[in-house]
């Protein structure tokens, strides 16, 4: 029988600690070899490591590698790692300057699409300029510094270059810069803009007479009016997309809504009847939507439900 | 979890900017991952949510890991911080503020992370026992039945329930402390003769 007697001794122990004779046999058996305490503790370890272990079955290591996998770019980017760009461009250049100079001529105006799915993530041109999107937009590039906004939302660093202006466009709209920092969001019926640093021409696509937008200030271009409107409060969170701190100074129901909905990818459906609601006056950090949403209805006198991606206020 | 993978791997995924060869690495390392978390939070969303904005951080900032182990202990670390900051920002934090402090010192979170996996390991050598082994295992420490209940429900012998507890750590110790020596067909033969009578 080998071992199984004592096995059998170890086994009665654990499954009773609390009877004596158990505990008895077991205090001879480690008494009759020194080797023997360090046999039962790895049986102890293994018993009382396995206690409500069956919570592990549940874990499906598959469907949730499928629900990341989800929030990830769809397809390999082609996202250049800042610090090696120099690197990349100064090799690109030694074995085919002449190759390059025939491309851009020909081809330097063929647009390269990139979009993201449920991640932020950016993109390097080659003229160094680097543009991140918010999770769920699309933009067109190429290699003449002409960028098309087609969805969603995107922070642009704009490399100088004094001889070639950097051009976006999105709904309708254009901007037009130098080198500078700025932020764009394509949302129904307007292009909203933002700018961090520097200044940028901001007008219709086809108009002669853009308006100039500086540093800190932001525009919304009007679709159905053709026109630039300046607005002060896009600045409060246009690039909360990017640094995760959301701000409300003096806000509407309305307006925490729509930038709640901007923020976090969901629609927010107010169901009241009492609309004289308090105006919002908080920063919210790095914060998860069901924290706000918390803060939110502690603060005011709120429930809401979350369904899926549709927040319902009551 | 048997296997590790390499920070190369990581690497290769990263530089690549692959996204299918990184979602990989989350499954390989998400069962790990999830039983830490779900220590910390009761809500398993919350902590698959948090697992997943570690790996995000990873997918968008790529640092730079130095050593092959300093992955493994990035992400066990990371998403300790994070389950903490998040119950910090909860009224959870009032009422067990010390005993979230002190699981936060390192030498409590690593004997943790070592102990979560060994139940893992425990958990995959329960899969690979013998049908009825492992049920009367199951139903001993998944459920926590006793013996005579355990009898009463299988429809077999308390003896036989015993025996089979015994066969059962006997693998599983032989299985998670001594994989180096595996049971020759000589000793098994032996087992299955000890259960059988």
């Amino acid at each position: 029988m080998g071992e199984h007697p004592d096995l059998y001794t170890i086994v009665q122990h654990l499954q009773a600690p609390e009877d004596p004779a158990a505990r008895a046999a077991l205090e001879a058996w480690l008494q009759s070899d020194a080797g023997n305490e360090a046999i039962f503790r790895e049986y102890e370890r293994i018993w009382t490591l396995s206690a409500g272990i069956g919570e592990l079955s549940g874990i499906d290591a598959e469907a949730a590698a499928r629900r990341f996998r989800a929030r990830l770019p769809q397809a390999r980017t082609a996202r250049l790692p800042w610090r090696r760009i120099a690197a990349a461009a100064a090799a690109a250049l030694l074995i085919s300057a002449g190759l390059w100079y025939w491309n851009s001529s020909r081809s330097g105006a063929r647009f390269v699409r990139f979009a993201t799915a449920g991640a932020i993530d950016s993109v390097v041109l080659e003229d160094g300029s680097r543009i991140v999107l918010k999770p769920r937009s699309e933009i067109r590039y190429n290699q003449r510094r002409e960028v098309m906004l087609d969805s969603g939302a995107a922070l642009f660093d704009v490399r100088s270059a004094p001889s070639q202006p950097f051009t976006t466009y999105a709904g309708g709209a254009k901007v037009e810069v130098l080198g500078t920092a700025y932020n764009l969001a394509s949302v129904k019926g307007q292009v909203q803009l933002y700018v961090l640093s520097g200044a940028v021409h901001f007008g219709p696509e086809a108009g002669h007479s853009p308006t100039l937008v500086s540093s800190g200030k932001g525009a919304v271009y009007l679709r159905a009016q053709q026109r630039v409107e300046m607005n002060d409060r896009l600045g409060l969170n246009a690039t909360s997309w990017r640094t995760g701190e959301l701000r409300f100074v003096d806000a509407s129901m309305q307006e925490v809504c729509e930038t709640l909905s901007a923020q976090y990818g969901v629609t927010v459906v107010v169901n009241s009847r009492n609309n004289a609601h308090p105006a919002l006056n908080a920063n919210f950090s790095q914060l998860t939507l069901d924290e706000v949403l918390q803060s939110l209805s502690a603060l005011y006198d709120y429930q809401y439900e979350r369904r899926n991606d549709t927040i319902y206020i009551r | 979890m048997t296997g590790e993978i390499h920070n190369d791997a990581v690497r290769q995924a990263l530089t690549a900017r692959d996204p299918d060869a990184f979602a990989g690495i989350y499954r390989h390392y998400f069962p790990l991952l999830f039983s830490i978390a779900r220590k910390y939070l009761p809500d398993g969303s919350t902590a698959e949510e948090i697992i997943q904005d570690v790996f995000l951080h990873i997918w968008e900032t790529a640092p730079v890991l130095e050593y092959d182990a300093a992955l493994k202990n990035y992400l066990c670390r990371a998403v300790v911080n994070r389950c903490l900051n998040h119950l910090k920002r909860n009224e959870m934090l009032r009422r067990h503020h010390a005993e979230i402090f002190s699981s936060s010192e390192d030498s409590y979170v690593s004997t943790f992370v070592e102990e979560q996996e060994l139940r893992l390991c425990i958990h995959e050598a329960i899969e690979k026992l013998p049908p009825k082994c492992r049920e009367v295992f199951r139903l001993s420490r998944f459920e926590g039945l006793k013996n005579p209940e355990i009898a009463a429900q299988l429809g077999i012998s308390v003896k036989t329930v015993e025996n089979q507890m015994t066969i059962a750590l006997k693998l599983l110790r032989t299985h998670i402390f001594h994989p180096s020596s595996p049971f020759s067909s000589k000793s098994r033969t032996r087992m299955w003769l000890f259960f059988v009578g």
